[in-house]
């Protein structure tokens, strides 16, 4: 704001326009929205009028949710989405660039079908695009509908949720069990913030790694096992022990540690999950989550801080935030992610050390 | 500033031009269409998709999983 006033008062208009351009440069998600309104208190002007208003509202919805989440999982969903309409196409135009007309937007600047399909439609191109061919398709499928319904929640949009759950997701779950199953299991690791935390962070990673690859089912295998192994963690019920240290294949290799008995922590401190971590780097693990919530979220700080000060790896920025345990309670959480260092050649095995979290109280 | 992707989109007004330019509009609403996925008969209602394969126009219902066989990536999937 202050910006703004000074460049007021020392340049005049001109000042003013630079200031406006300034912003909508460095906001064109909001700059979007805001002209999707005014175009519509305008659009009784006519259709060009309601279609750009319709357009930039879409956009801008849709854009901000992608920067949002690409700012919470970097290489989730790194571009933005461009509506663009298409009249008349030249048969031969269609025939050469095998071009795909998807959308069809109606003339309602509230139509929940426009915002869902545009968002639907964005999903196969703008979500995790590098690592989509490998997925397998309703795995796909699964994650844009989750990703969809999460835009719809951050905007309130319950009509368009409602639209989505009754004519998109319902179908697709009747037609295919597996998508029903991991619409289930995004929404479960979703409720605990393990979804774009962790799920997503670990599929852009897998995308990056298997890069040049060509496609072919036993990626969508690896995919699916990685899914099936969070799960596992996240739904692990109280007092109940992991009996696999992580999640290992061709091209992932990660394990979530979860820090939190109550009783090892007071008489053991930091040894026991630094000693896992050192176990891990053994057995050649590249990342490792570690998790906490609650009185243990300090511990799991200083696990990652003092595994970094031995050398073990190298911390990421500790996530806060708030999610649901099994019992629905809302509890603070934490989710650092430690990228293992290589292993050097121990004299003697390391025993590994399998962790459960505290039972909810 | 992010970069940005089309997504192609019709105004639902233009449909009719659309496939009209394509030469299909006729056909389409005379039934002769067929979701190039699953094989159910598609009309102005229920158009999905339009594209193009083997030198011919093509379409695909409304169905979502159908729409998305003609524009997503993924591999099929190996549980079935």
């Amino acid at each position: 704001m202050d910006e703004l006033v000074s460049a007021l008062v020392r340049w005049g208009p001109w000042g003013l326009l630079l200031a406006f351009v300034a912003w909508v440069l460095t906001n064109v998600e909001k700059a979007e929205k805001v002209g999707g309104h005014l175009l519509g208190f305008v659009g009784f002007l006519g259709t060009a009028a309601r279609q750009q208003a319709i357009k930039n509202k879409i956009q801008g919805h849709v854009n901000g949710f992608a920067r949002a989440l690409n700012g919470e999982t970097t290489g989730s969903m790194p571009l933005n989405m461009s509506l663009r309409f298409v009249k008349e196409i030249d048969r031969a135009e269609l025939l050469k660039e095998g071009a795909v007309v998807v959308v069809r937007i109606k003339d309602r600047r509230d139509d929940d079908r426009n915002l869902v399909h545009a968002m639907l439609a964005f999903c196969p191109v703008g979500l995790l695009s590098q690592a989509r061919p490998y997925f397998g398709r309703e795995v796909g499928l699964a994650l844009d509908l989750t990703v969809t319904r999460k835009l719809l929640n951050s905007l309130k949009h319950y009509s368009a949720l409602k639209y989505l759950y009754d004519e998109i997701v319902a179908p697709a779950a009747a037609s295919s069990p597996s998508v029903d199953v991991l619409c289930r299991i995004f929404d479960e690791l979703d409720e605990r913030g393990w979804f774009s935390k962790m799920l997503l962070k670990e599929l852009v990673n897998y995308g990056a790694s298997v890069e040049s690859r060509y496609p072919d089912r036993t990626h969508a295998i690896e995919v699916r096992g990685l899914i099936d192994y969070i799960h596992l963690v996240a739904t692990r019920g109280p007092g109940e022990t992991l009996t696999i240290p992580g999640f290992q294949s061709p091209h992932i290799s990660t394990a979530i540690v979860l820090i939190g008995i109550t009783e090892r922590m007071e008489v053991e401190g930091t040894a026991p999950y630094l000693h896992h971590l050192q176990f891990l780097i053994a057995e050649r693990y590249e990342t490792a989550y570690l998790v906490a919530r609650d009185r243990s979220i300090p511990m799991a700080e200083d696990v990652a801080r003092l595994a970094e000060k031995q050398g073990l790896g190298n911390a990421g920025k500790a996530k806060e935030y708030t999610a649901r345990d099994a019992s629905g309670r809302a509890r603070k959480q934490v989710l650092i992610e430690f990228t293992l260092g290589r292993p050097g050649h121990p004299t003697q095995p390391i025993q590994p050390q399998l962790f459960e979290a505290d039972p909810p109280k | 500033m992010r970069k940005r992707t089309s997504v192609r989109a019709v105004w639902d007004k233009d449909v009719t031009s659309l496939l009209k330019s394509l030469g299909v509009l006729d056909s389409l609403v005379a039934g002769e269409f067929q979701c190039a996925v699953c094989s159910k008969s598609v009309d102005l209602e229920n158009l999905g998709a339009i594209f193009s394969k083997d030198g011919a126009v093509k379409v695909t219902c409304d169905t979502i999983s159908c729409v998305r066989i003609v524009t997503s990536a993924e591999v099929a999937s190996p549980l079935g």
